[in-house]
Protein backbone atom coordinates (compact mmCIF):
# COMPACT_ATOMS: atom_id res chain seq x y z
CA UNK A 1 0.00 0.00 0.00
CA UNK A 2 1.29 3.44 -0.94
CA UNK A 3 1.62 6.34 1.43
CA UNK A 4 -1.20 8.87 1.39
CA UNK A 5 -4.22 6.58 1.61
CA UNK A 6 -4.66 3.67 3.96
CA UNK A 7 -7.76 1.62 4.62
CA UNK A 8 -8.20 3.45 7.88
CA UNK A 9 -8.56 6.70 5.90
CA UNK A 10 -11.47 5.24 4.03
CA UNK A 11 -14.22 6.25 6.43
CA UNK A 12 -13.37 9.93 6.13
CA UNK A 13 -12.94 9.59 2.37
CA UNK A 14 -16.42 8.11 2.19
CA UNK A 15 -18.11 10.76 4.27
CA UNK A 16 -16.21 13.59 2.60
CA UNK A 17 -16.85 12.62 -1.02
CA UNK A 18 -19.97 10.47 -1.07
CA UNK A 19 -22.34 13.33 -1.95
CA UNK A 20 -20.05 14.62 -4.72
CA UNK A 21 -19.71 11.20 -6.29
CA UNK A 22 -23.45 10.60 -5.99
CA UNK A 23 -24.21 13.91 -7.74
CA UNK A 24 -21.68 13.12 -10.46
CA UNK A 25 -23.11 9.66 -11.07
CA UNK A 26 -26.63 11.06 -11.18
CA UNK A 27 -25.65 13.01 -14.31
CA UNK A 28 -24.93 9.75 -16.11
CA UNK A 29 -27.95 7.72 -15.09
CA UNK A 30 -31.43 9.13 -14.69
CA UNK A 31 -32.67 6.35 -12.43
CA UNK A 32 -32.16 7.25 -8.78
CA UNK A 33 -31.90 3.65 -7.66
CA UNK A 34 -29.22 2.88 -10.23
CA UNK A 35 -27.33 6.05 -9.27
CA UNK A 36 -27.33 4.99 -5.61
CA UNK A 37 -26.15 1.55 -6.62
CA UNK A 38 -23.30 2.85 -8.79
CA UNK A 39 -22.21 5.29 -6.09
CA UNK A 40 -22.01 2.47 -3.57
CA UNK A 41 -20.17 0.35 -6.10
CA UNK A 42 -17.67 3.15 -6.66
CA UNK A 43 -16.72 3.12 -2.99
CA UNK A 44 -16.68 -0.66 -2.80
CA UNK A 45 -14.33 -0.77 -5.76
CA UNK A 46 -12.21 2.01 -4.30
CA UNK A 47 -12.04 0.18 -0.98
CA UNK A 48 -10.94 -3.03 -2.65
CA UNK A 49 -8.28 -1.30 -4.69
CA UNK A 50 -7.14 1.12 -2.02
CA UNK A 51 -3.83 -0.73 -1.91
CA UNK A 52 -3.14 0.02 -5.54
CA UNK A 53 -3.87 3.74 -5.20
CA UNK A 54 -0.56 5.36 -6.00
CA UNK A 55 -1.36 8.87 -4.92
CA UNK A 56 -0.53 10.35 -8.31
CA UNK A 57 -3.92 12.04 -8.39
CA UNK A 58 -5.96 13.27 -5.43
CA UNK A 59 -8.28 10.75 -3.81
CA UNK A 60 -11.25 12.75 -5.11
CA UNK A 61 -9.97 12.61 -8.68
CA UNK A 62 -9.36 8.88 -8.25
CA UNK A 63 -12.95 8.35 -7.03
CA UNK A 64 -14.40 10.29 -9.96
CA UNK A 65 -12.37 8.19 -12.37
CA UNK A 66 -13.69 4.96 -10.84
CA UNK A 67 -17.24 6.33 -10.87
CA UNK A 68 -17.01 7.38 -14.50
CA UNK A 69 -15.71 3.99 -15.60
CA UNK A 70 -18.50 2.23 -13.73
CA UNK A 71 -21.10 4.55 -15.29
CA UNK A 72 -19.79 3.92 -18.79
CA UNK A 73 -19.80 0.16 -18.20
CA UNK A 74 -23.34 0.42 -16.90
CA UNK A 75 -24.57 2.50 -19.84
CA UNK A 76 -23.23 -0.11 -22.24
CA UNK A 77 -25.01 -2.91 -20.39
CA UNK A 78 -28.26 -4.55 -21.56
CA UNK A 79 -29.88 -3.46 -18.29
CA UNK A 80 -29.29 0.22 -19.13
CA UNK A 81 -30.69 -0.22 -22.65
CA UNK A 82 -33.83 -1.75 -21.18
CA UNK A 83 -34.31 1.09 -18.71
CA UNK A 84 -33.73 3.68 -21.45
CA UNK A 85 -36.46 2.19 -23.61
CA UNK A 86 -38.86 2.22 -20.65
CA UNK A 87 -37.99 5.89 -20.05
CA UNK A 88 -38.77 6.82 -23.63
CA UNK A 89 -42.20 5.19 -23.32
CA UNK A 90 -42.89 7.18 -20.16
CA UNK A 91 -41.67 10.40 -21.80
CA UNK A 92 -44.21 9.94 -24.57
CA UNK A 93 -46.96 10.23 -22.00
CA UNK A 94 -46.79 13.98 -21.50
CA UNK A 95 -44.86 17.18 -22.09
CA UNK A 96 -43.56 19.88 -19.77
CA UNK A 97 -45.26 23.04 -18.70
CA UNK A 98 -44.11 26.67 -18.82
CA UNK A 99 -41.68 28.02 -16.27
CA UNK A 100 -39.42 30.80 -15.24
CA UNK A 101 -36.47 30.50 -12.92
CA UNK A 102 -33.97 32.35 -10.83
CA UNK A 103 -30.27 32.52 -11.48
CA UNK A 104 -27.37 32.42 -9.10
CA UNK A 105 -27.44 35.30 -6.69
CA UNK A 106 -30.91 36.57 -7.49
CA UNK A 107 -34.08 36.54 -5.44
CA UNK A 108 -35.33 33.20 -4.19
CA UNK A 109 -38.80 32.14 -5.38
CA UNK A 110 -41.54 33.75 -3.32
CA UNK A 111 -44.50 31.48 -3.83
CA UNK A 112 -45.36 27.81 -4.11
CA UNK A 113 -46.21 28.40 -7.75
CA UNK A 114 -42.85 30.02 -8.45
CA UNK A 115 -41.11 27.22 -6.60
CA UNK A 116 -42.93 24.65 -8.73
CA UNK A 117 -41.97 26.49 -11.91
CA UNK A 118 -38.36 26.65 -10.79
CA UNK A 119 -38.35 22.92 -10.06
CA UNK A 120 -39.67 22.28 -13.55
CA UNK A 121 -36.99 24.49 -15.01
CA UNK A 122 -34.30 22.70 -13.03
CA UNK A 123 -35.54 19.36 -14.35
CA UNK A 124 -35.45 20.77 -17.85
CA UNK A 125 -31.92 22.17 -17.61
CA UNK A 126 -30.71 18.95 -16.03
CA UNK A 127 -32.17 17.12 -19.02
CA UNK A 128 -30.21 19.40 -21.35
CA UNK A 129 -27.01 18.68 -19.45
CA UNK A 130 -27.73 14.95 -19.64
CA UNK A 131 -28.29 15.28 -23.38
CA UNK A 132 -24.71 16.46 -23.88
CA UNK A 133 -22.31 13.83 -25.24
CA UNK A 134 -20.67 11.98 -22.36
CA UNK A 135 -17.19 13.40 -22.82
CA UNK A 136 -18.50 16.99 -22.87
CA UNK A 137 -20.93 16.47 -20.00
CA UNK A 138 -18.28 14.94 -17.78
CA UNK A 139 -15.89 17.82 -18.41
CA UNK A 140 -18.63 20.37 -17.66
CA UNK A 141 -19.80 18.67 -14.45
CA UNK A 142 -16.31 18.08 -13.13
CA UNK A 143 -15.22 21.65 -13.82
CA UNK A 144 -18.27 23.81 -13.17
CA UNK A 145 -20.06 21.76 -10.51
CA UNK A 146 -17.35 19.75 -8.77
CA UNK A 147 -14.72 22.46 -9.26
CA UNK A 148 -11.90 20.17 -10.33
CA UNK A 149 -8.99 21.80 -12.11
CA UNK A 150 -8.40 21.07 -15.80
CA UNK A 151 -5.40 18.96 -14.85
CA UNK A 152 -7.49 16.88 -12.43
CA UNK A 153 -10.16 16.43 -15.10
CA UNK A 154 -7.50 15.25 -17.53
CA UNK A 155 -6.58 12.59 -14.96
CA UNK A 156 -10.21 11.48 -14.61
CA UNK A 157 -10.82 11.36 -18.35
CA UNK A 158 -7.40 10.05 -19.28
CA UNK A 159 -6.85 12.76 -21.87
CA UNK A 160 -4.60 15.76 -22.40
CA UNK A 161 -4.99 19.15 -20.79
CA UNK A 162 -5.74 20.68 -24.19
CA UNK A 163 -8.47 18.12 -24.81
CA UNK A 164 -10.08 19.04 -21.50
CA UNK A 165 -10.09 22.73 -22.38
CA UNK A 166 -11.61 22.00 -25.76
CA UNK A 167 -14.29 19.71 -24.31
CA UNK A 168 -15.19 22.23 -21.65
CA UNK A 169 -15.55 25.01 -24.20
CA UNK A 170 -17.60 22.84 -26.52
CA UNK A 171 -19.82 21.68 -23.65
CA UNK A 172 -20.65 25.24 -22.67
CA UNK A 173 -21.35 26.29 -26.23
CA UNK A 174 -23.46 23.17 -26.86
CA UNK A 175 -25.53 23.90 -23.78
CA UNK A 176 -26.05 27.44 -24.97
CA UNK A 177 -27.01 26.24 -28.46
CA UNK A 178 -29.48 23.68 -27.09
CA UNK A 179 -31.18 26.31 -24.96
CA UNK A 180 -31.20 28.79 -27.83
CA UNK A 181 -32.83 26.21 -30.08
CA UNK A 182 -35.38 24.77 -27.67
CA UNK A 183 -36.14 27.68 -25.36
CA UNK A 184 -37.34 31.22 -25.78
CA UNK A 185 -35.03 32.87 -23.25
CA UNK A 186 -35.53 36.37 -21.96
CA UNK A 187 -34.92 38.51 -18.88
CA UNK A 188 -38.13 39.30 -17.03
CA UNK A 189 -38.90 42.58 -15.25
CA UNK A 190 -36.88 41.40 -12.25
CA UNK A 191 -33.90 40.85 -14.56
CA UNK A 192 -34.23 37.14 -14.01
CA UNK A 193 -33.43 34.80 -16.87
CA UNK A 194 -36.67 33.10 -17.86
CA UNK A 195 -38.12 30.97 -20.61
CA UNK A 196 -41.37 31.86 -22.35
CA UNK A 197 -44.16 29.31 -22.56
CA UNK A 198 -44.73 27.87 -26.01
CA UNK A 199 -46.91 29.84 -28.39
CA UNK A 200 -50.43 28.35 -28.58
CA UNK A 201 -50.66 25.72 -31.27
CA UNK A 202 -52.99 26.13 -34.20
CA UNK A 203 -56.27 24.29 -33.73
CA UNK A 204 -56.01 20.65 -34.81
CA UNK A 205 -52.25 20.91 -35.33
CA UNK A 206 -51.36 19.09 -32.15
CA UNK A 207 -53.14 18.48 -28.86
CA UNK A 208 -51.69 19.19 -25.41
CA UNK A 209 -50.34 15.67 -25.13
CA UNK A 210 -48.13 16.24 -28.13
CA UNK A 211 -44.57 15.51 -27.02
CA UNK A 212 -42.46 17.40 -29.49
CA UNK A 213 -38.85 18.28 -28.78
CA UNK A 214 -39.88 21.90 -28.20
CA UNK A 215 -42.05 20.86 -25.29
CA UNK A 216 -38.97 19.65 -23.48
CA UNK A 217 -38.50 23.22 -22.40
CA UNK A 218 -41.90 24.85 -22.59
CA UNK B 1 -37.65 32.74 8.63
CA UNK B 2 -34.11 33.73 7.73
CA UNK B 3 -31.59 33.01 10.48
CA UNK B 4 -29.49 36.02 9.46
CA UNK B 5 -31.23 39.38 9.32
CA UNK B 6 -30.94 41.06 5.94
CA UNK B 7 -29.93 44.69 5.63
CA UNK B 8 -32.57 46.30 3.42
CA UNK B 9 -31.72 48.98 0.85
CA UNK B 10 -33.62 51.63 2.85
CA UNK B 11 -31.46 51.17 5.93
CA UNK B 12 -28.13 50.84 4.08
CA UNK B 13 -25.54 53.56 4.59
CA UNK B 14 -21.98 54.38 3.47
CA UNK B 15 -20.15 51.66 1.55
CA UNK B 16 -23.09 49.23 1.68
CA UNK B 17 -25.44 51.83 0.22
CA UNK B 18 -22.98 52.62 -2.57
CA UNK B 19 -22.54 48.95 -3.47
CA UNK B 20 -26.30 48.33 -3.33
CA UNK B 21 -26.78 51.16 -5.84
CA UNK B 22 -24.10 49.67 -8.06
CA UNK B 23 -25.69 46.22 -7.87
CA UNK B 24 -29.13 47.53 -8.81
CA UNK B 25 -27.75 49.61 -11.67
CA UNK B 26 -25.70 46.71 -12.98
CA UNK B 27 -28.53 44.18 -12.77
CA UNK B 28 -31.12 46.69 -13.94
CA UNK B 29 -33.42 46.01 -10.99
CA UNK B 30 -35.01 48.04 -8.21
CA UNK B 31 -34.08 45.50 -5.54
CA UNK B 32 -30.92 43.97 -4.13
CA UNK B 33 -30.69 40.15 -4.22
CA UNK B 34 -31.10 38.59 -0.78
CA UNK B 35 -27.68 36.99 -0.70
CA UNK B 36 -26.02 40.41 -0.91
CA UNK B 37 -28.31 41.75 1.80
CA UNK B 38 -27.05 39.02 4.11
CA UNK B 39 -23.42 39.76 3.24
CA UNK B 40 -23.94 43.45 3.99
CA UNK B 41 -23.21 42.87 7.68
CA UNK B 42 -19.57 42.79 6.55
CA UNK B 43 -19.20 45.62 3.99
CA UNK B 44 -15.72 44.56 2.88
CA UNK B 45 -16.92 41.02 2.31
CA UNK B 46 -19.95 42.31 0.40
CA UNK B 47 -17.72 44.40 -1.82
CA UNK B 48 -15.32 41.50 -2.47
CA UNK B 49 -18.16 39.16 -3.39
CA UNK B 50 -19.82 41.71 -5.64
CA UNK B 51 -16.53 42.40 -7.44
CA UNK B 52 -16.07 38.66 -7.88
CA UNK B 53 -19.59 38.33 -9.33
CA UNK B 54 -18.86 41.16 -11.74
CA UNK B 55 -15.58 39.59 -12.80
CA UNK B 56 -17.11 36.13 -13.30
CA UNK B 57 -20.10 37.39 -15.29
CA UNK B 58 -18.18 39.89 -17.40
CA UNK B 59 -18.36 38.91 -21.10
CA UNK B 60 -15.05 37.53 -22.29
CA UNK B 61 -14.62 34.34 -24.31
CA UNK B 62 -18.17 33.50 -23.29
CA UNK B 63 -20.92 36.08 -23.47
CA UNK B 64 -23.04 36.98 -20.46
CA UNK B 65 -26.07 34.91 -21.48
CA UNK B 66 -23.96 31.79 -21.89
CA UNK B 67 -22.49 32.41 -18.45
CA UNK B 68 -25.98 32.81 -16.99
CA UNK B 69 -27.07 29.56 -18.64
CA UNK B 70 -24.06 27.78 -17.16
CA UNK B 71 -24.92 29.24 -13.75
CA UNK B 72 -28.47 27.92 -14.10
CA UNK B 73 -27.17 24.50 -15.15
CA UNK B 74 -24.74 24.32 -12.22
CA UNK B 75 -27.52 25.38 -9.88
CA UNK B 76 -29.90 22.77 -11.28
CA UNK B 77 -27.37 19.95 -11.21
CA UNK B 78 -26.35 20.84 -7.65
CA UNK B 79 -29.95 21.03 -6.48
CA UNK B 80 -29.42 24.62 -5.37
CA UNK B 81 -32.34 27.09 -5.01
CA UNK B 82 -30.36 30.07 -6.28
Amino acid sequence: MQAGLSKSDFESLYSEHFADVERFVAQFVRDRGVADELTQETFVKAFRSVGSYRGEASARTWLFRIARNLCIDYLRSPRAMQLASLESVEADGGGRQGYSFTIAGREAPRSVEERARQDEMSDCVRAFVQDLPESLRTALILHDVEELTNRQIAAVLGCSLEAVKMRLHRARLSLREMMDERCDLFHDDLSVLACAPAAPLASGECNEDCASEQELCT
Amino acid sequence: MASVRMIEAEEATGKVKAIYEEIMADLGTDFVPNMFKVMAHKPDFLEAQWRKTQAVMRPEKLDKLTKEIIAVAVSAVSGCDY
